[in-house]
């Protein structure tokens, strides 16, 4: 029951930053095949209170580029400076992790850590409690991969 | 009326998406302020007039809670609107806001509209450019 509210919270809070702040139309898809020759970027934003967990964003970095300029009004993605890119996905992370908690109904004050870059994709390490989902968004310039995970609200 | 706004966030390019939003909205916005946490917000309030203040609530230094709360000890809450703009939309978030002295609450994510109603909400006043 959580998996599937959890999971359709975070795809629609994804989606609806996509669409209303990035102004970039995009549509769930299954998990795609990874591409190694692809470079990815990620940032995660860690969050404790009434709950604990963390909320995870990835993305080719040519589509980062393509959503950081239309966040911020530069069009050309060219021009999109790298250190532009990587708050634009930390701020990302921020949105859809306070976007998922609200439409979870979270009854009690939940406050985030500052977002950061991350490496590698967490698939490791999680504790037995924890309830993790993942959703995929294609934008058209590249797919968007959400996770967000919470300590035992299974 | 046009306005003078301070956008109050630790990050770049929500403060140009901001900026951007007010521009799509329109607002009818005559300057707009950066400051990147509270303590440079309260800094910029002894020099400039604005209106309408927009700040986040997580930021280093001094973050938005105790942001609104210095401009409230200051009396500077009853001269300028604020409004929150968070990621964080639970209830119990926003009535802590509310209480402090915010005068109005937007969460992320918002579309440009939105934006300029919460505006017009809080100062009761309409602001078409």
């Amino acid at each position: 029951m959580w998996h599937e509210q959890a999971g359709a919270a975070l795809a629609d809070a994804s989606r609806e930053v996509l669409e209303t702040m990035c102004f970039v139309a995009a549509e769930e898809v299954p998990s795609p095949e990874p591409n190694p020759a692809v470079a990815q970027i990620a940032a995660q934003v860690e969050f404790r209170g009434y709950w604990t967990g963390r909320c995870m964003v990835e993305t080719p970095e040519s589509c980062a580029r393509i959503i950081t300029g239309n966040f911020t009004g530069e069009l050309d993605p060219d021009r999109v400076a790298a250190g532009n890119m990587i708050e634009l996905l930390c701020e990302f992370a921020n949105i859809v992790c306070g976007a998922t908690i609200t439409r979870l109904q979270c009854p009690g004050i939940v406050t985030l850590a500052p977002p950061h870059l991350i490496y590698e994709w967490p698939t490791a390490g999680r504790p037995s409690e924890t309830s993790a989902v993942e959703r995929w968004l294609d934008t058209g310039d590249g797919v968007v991969r959400v996770g967000f995970e919470t300590e035992a609200a299974a | 009326m046009a306005l003078r706004v301070l956008i109050v966030d630790d990050s770049p390019v929500m403060r140009a998406f901001v900026r951007r939003v007010l521009g799509i909205s329109g607002l009818d916005a005559a300057e707009i302020f950066e400051a990147c946490d509270g303590q440079e917000a309260l800094t910029l309030l002894e020099r400039e007039w604005v209106d309408v203040v927009l700040t986040d609530i997580n930021m280093p230094n001094m973050d938005g809670e105790e942001f609104v709360t210095r401009l409230a000890q200051k009396g500077l809450l009853a001269l300028v609107t604020v409004i929150v703009v968070s990621t964080d939309a639970t209830v119990s978030r926003m009535q802590h806001l509310q209480a402090l002295g915010a005068h109005g609450y937007l969460s992320k994510p918002f579309q440009p509209e939105s934006l300029r109603v919460e505006i017009e909400r809080a100062t009761g006043v309409r602001h078409v450019a």
